[in-house]
């Protein structure tokens, strides 16, 4: 039997106008009109590693503007050589020469046909483009297509593109190894047109995602009969050709602006359900909508097939992975909204593709090991995460091109969140060739915004975290600010807001702008309205800033006041002079009267940034009779004394006490004992001690 | 000789020869001090002050670690150039110690003292200082080339794995070829040693070349008996290891210190234990 296209396009359009419930799968509630449609064909060639396929195209002008030409991503030409801006960055970041593909296994894409519905053929007038710059003049992953007559506003074009892949062998993300799969950026793919600014459509960049339009996709997937494939969407047909030996499988899904799959033969394919009821008790949806503000009706779940392809040596972990997306789908949807889709698929990357920890509309890749740490959170971290961007980056899909915090940064904080919710500190796993040795030593647990602060704030000053994403000094500052740093910021602003506050900025900024394009304004704006606080203060110096911020407590002293201050005084008319003599005398008469002591703290603005005008420092003196002084400095100069008379000393000042500031990058100068505590420095150092040591007798066993 | 027995012997010499472990393990823990003298001087100053110092009880955590990375990242690049030195001064101590270890397993009836034992770690000095020069050549061969060559068929066999058990497979196997090549060179130049001292010889090169000579008819006991002290240590290691795992918090940090260092010692134990065996072995083969 052959799908009737026409049928399943008449299904997945009608979806679109009804909302869900039949052949296809698509998003609850009003859609924002989406300015593509897709439909592809494409064949797996197992033997010769490439992929055959033609696809329909139907792009919409939905701005003002008239647009004469289509710019098209040619993602897989970034592993076709070393001209390619992914590997000319690659080199000059990490990559070895050694590492470089070796013959047969550098991995291109050609297109062979491009016309319009019409017939017209569109090839002559194509021609590469460098949108980002001279830099990567050379690179052949954006294609410039002209059209014979601009596209009006509202009007649409139909092309029709026949092209032939070479599948890379090892490259980021999408790759083979024996018959296995991964295929992810595979087709040409439009870029975004923007109103009065043209195509945004950025080369392959080594330290960038990926930014597209939201389309319907309905592709049909030739595999040789025996593949498990798994892919964007939910399968909607399957036809077995004898004579070929092959099987076509057809998926389809709105409202997503990528589509990936993947082939492995040796795949268990395992689904289940997440079934909202069980999942979500009445009491969570009361305390939540109590929180929020909001009706429990507005929280409740939809129920979601959860399809898992994993690879038999992990079938041990089934339940694990489960488990891990049961609490994605739960927190989220709690938090942030209910997840629209049918179906979201997990994938077990495929044996040596490289494809590992990687997001795709409702489809993500996790990754795990033979012997993972029972406490390590792994692969639940990876889990959480991956199904997290299909929210942060999914849903509301921003341009991870030049501005990759509003996906990864959101999505690191969120996952954070949400494992901390389900499973709480997770352990450090430390394996040996696979074999895990956390079993002999004891690991130290963390959550993951500690560990991400101290990630993400030693790149404070290198780069704004608002950096375009190959524009970074290195790939370790991209890395760690779009992640890390930008997960610590928004840490410490859910500290600066509180916990319910920040659920409902980012709430809000989920559901405002879903199925849209943000970018960071659209963040800062949402917060500031949602918090009713202005917080330009913040943004500016934390998201498009590179200062530092550290303030601490740089002194502390008791002294106890003296009987009585030497020097000449004017008493009664005449001179009085007080002598060391009368002062010890004066107080062997008072020897039995309560001593009193002036205690002094001295604060200081380590760091460049400041705290913003509504949000103080709290500075906490705690004094030997057990009472603790508050007080509250604005932070804006560079220091500020506070006095205490008492009739004690002072044991220890303690600046933001609450470590709302999880910013701070020293929070160990925050506070100041009045006498030194070894304790804790002799434990580490007897720790530490130990391992040099371990490694000193190491070394002379050689000699 | 069979292997057991020299295993019962060595034990009961390493039990009479027990004031060595104290001399190694007393050098053990100074040279640590020195190299963690620096790192001891920074920890002291920025969290003794602090109340942050209070989360050192609790073990390792990111919140201190990052402040330790943030704050004093280029401390520790300095701390890591100064620990060249001590490691340095602890590989000639090393050559040093094991001519007095060596010298007092030797000398049966003689007491252990401080003395004797720097006496014959004097003795014994340059000749000793020969054998890891000549070990050097030896190493490039064994894992330059040896283990490279022993590696290729699992590499290739890693190369076309069909899933991870396979890479697990050989890439254990790697480890268990290179561990026992590591045994066999280690084995060779213990061996030399303890003949240039129970043969009274001034010559490594001579003592390298005749322990091939050695090795040759009684390789595989030689090396049983390696491999049974390595797995007795090995065995209490993870026992010492998984004791620490249970002293936990404030109150188990300074019984964890003290632990540590009995483990320390225990350590230098069996460094004596396989001289003192390998010896007995030597002795009782050349019978």
């Amino acid at each position: 039997m052959r799908t009737d296209r026409a049928f399943v396009w008449a299904g997945l359009l009608a979806l679109v106008s009804a909302g869900s419930g039949s052949l296809l799968a698509a998003p609850d509630g009003p859609l924002p009109v989406r300015p593509l449609r897709y439909e592809i064909w494409v064949e797996l060639d197992n033997a010769q590693k490439m992929l055959r396929g033609r696809e329909e195209i139907t792009w919409q002008n939905t701005t003002r503007d008239e647009v004469g030409d289509i710019w098209l991503h040619l993602y897989w030409n970034a592993f076709k050589n070393e001209q390619s801006a992914f590997f000319r960055e690659a080199r000059g970041q990490t990559l070895a020469r050694s590492a470089l593909p070796r013959e047969g296994e550098w991995g291109w894409i050609d297109i062979s046909r491009i016309a319009l519905a019409d017939g017209r053929d569109l090839k002559p007038g194509m021609a590469f483009a460098t949108p980002d710059g001279p830099e990567t003049e050379g690179d052949q992953t954006v294609l410039r297509v002209p059209l014979p007559e601009p596209v009006p506003p509202g009007g649409r074009v139909a092309l029709k593109i026949e092209f032939e892949s070479k599948i890379p062998r090892r490259a980021a993300r999408t790759a083979y190894y024996q018959d296995r799969y991964f295929i992810g950026q595979w087709f040409p793919k439009p870029g975004v047109y923007e109103e009065g600014k043209g195509w945004n459509c950025h080369a392959y960049h080594e330290n960038s995602e990926f930014f597209a339009d939201y389309a319907d996709f309905l592709v049909h997937i030739t595999v040789p009969q025996g593949f498990v494939v798994g892919a964007s969407g939910k399968l909607v047909d399957a036809v077995r050709d004898e004579d070929r030996r092959t099987e076509t499988l057809t998926y389809g899904q709105t409202a997503i602006h990528d589509f990936a799959w993947t082939a492995d033969p040796s795949f268990l394919k395992v689904e289940r359900d997440f079934v909202a009821a069980d999942e979500v008790t009445e009491a969570e949806y009361a305390d939540l909508a109590r929180r929020l503000g909001c009706s429990v009706e507005d929280l409740r779940l939809p129920n979601v097939r959860m399809i898992l392809l994993i690879a038999p040596e992990h079938k041990s972990q089934i339940d694990r992975h489960f488990r891990a997306l049961k609490a994605a789908l739960k927190y989220y949807g709690l938090w942030y909204g209910p997840y629209p889709y049918e179906t979201i698929t997990m994938v077990d990357p495929p044996f040596r593709t490289g494809s590992g920890g990687m997001e795709y509309p409702t489809l993500f890749t996790a990754g795990t090991s033979l012997f993972p740490t029972d406490r390590a959170w792994s692969p639940e971290g990876v889990i959480v995460h991956e199904f997290g961007h299909g929210y942060w980056y999914g849903l509301v899909g921003s341009n991870e091109f030049e501005e990759a915090w509003l996906d990864e940064g959101l999505n690191t904080y969120s996952t954070g969140k949400v494992i901390a919710e389900a499973y709480g500190p997770g352990v450090l796993s430390l394996n040996l060739k696979h074999l895990p040795l956390d079993v002999l030593f004891r690991m130290p647990l963390f959550l993951d915004r500690e560990l991400n602060r101290a990630g993400g704030l030693a790149v404070v000053e290198l780069d704004p975290i608002v950096t375009a994403s190959w524009r970074f000094y290195s790939r370790m500052s991209y890395a760690l600010n779009v992640y890390q740093r930008a997960a610590t910021m928004l840490e410490t602003l859910e500290r600066l807001l509180g916990e319910d506050v920040m659920i409902r900025v980012l709430r809000a900024f989920q559901m405002g702008y879903r199925y849209r394009h943000p970018r960071s304004e659209d963040f800062v704006r949402t917060a500031e309205q949602v918090s009713g606080r202005d917080l330009g203060w913040f943004f500016g110096q934390f998201l498009y800033d590179t200062l530092e911020f550290d303030y601490g407590v740089s002194a502390l002293h008791s002294r106890e006041l003296p009987a009585a201050d030497l020097g000449v005084f004017d008493r009664d008319g005449r001179k009085d002079e007080v002598t060391p003599e009368r002062v010890k005398k004066i107080k062997q008469e008072n020897k039995d009267s309560a001593k009193a002591y002036r205690t002094e703290v001295a604060v200081r603005r380590f760091g460049e940034a400041k705290v913003g005008p509504d949000f103080p420092l709290t500075l906490e003196v705690a004094f030997e009779d057990g009472s603790v002084e508050t007080r509250t400095w604005d932070g804006q100069s560079r220091w500020q004394t506070f006095r205490f008379i008492k009739p004690v000393k002072a044991r220890w000042a303690r600046i933001d006490p609450e470590s709302r500031w999880l910013l701070d990058s020293n929070l160990t100068n925050n506070s100041l004992r009045a006498k030194p505590s070894r304790a804790g420095v002799w434990r580490i150092t007897g720790l530490f001690l130990f391992w040099v040591q371990s490694a000193l007798h190491a070394a002379g066993g050689l000699v | 000789m069979s292997i057991l027995r020299a295993f019962q012997q060595g034990l009961a010499t390493t039990r009479r020869r027990s004031r060595l472990i104290l001399y190694l393990w007393l050098a053990n823990l100074f040279f640590g001090v020195l190299v963690l003298g620096p790192f001891i001087y920074l920890a002291g100053r920025d969290f003794g002050s602090s109340l942050e110092g209070d989360r050192l009880l609790q073990g390792v955590d990111f919140i201190w670690l990052g402040d330790v990375i943030l704050n004093q990242g280029d401390a520790l690049a300095g701390l890591a150039g100064w620990a060249l030195i001590p490691f340095s001064l602890y590989l000639v101590w090393s050559i040093f110690s094991s001519g007095g270890i060596l010298g007092r397993i030797a000398a049966e009836e003689e007491k252990t003292t401080l003395a004797a034992f720097v006496s014959d770690g004097c003795q014994y000095f340059f000749r000793f200082f020969r054998v890891p020069l000549i070990a050097i050549p030896v190493y490039v061969i064994v894992f330059g080339l040896l283990y490279k060559l022993l590696n290729l068929p699992l590499a290739a066999w890693s190369r076309t794995a069909g899933g991870p058990w396979g890479d697990f497979w050989a890439s254990t196997l790697g480890v268990l070829v290179f561990l026992a090549l590591f045994s066999l060179v280690r084995i060779l130049f213990d061996y030399a040693r303890i003949r240039l001292v129970v043969d009274r010889s001034r010559k490594a090169f001579r003592a390298v070349v005749m322990t091939f000579g050695f090795l040759g008819g009684r390789l595989v006991p030689a090396w049983a008996l390696y491999l049974l002290i390595a797995a007795v240590s090995v065995v209490v290691l993870a026992l010492f290891l998984l004791v620490s795992r249970l002293l936990t918090g404030a109150s188990g940090a300074m019984v964890l210190v003290v632990w540590l260092q009995v483990l320390a010692a225990v350590r230098q134990g069996i460094r004596i234990l396989f001289l003192a065996s390998e010896s007995h072995y030597y002795k009782g083969s050349q019978l």
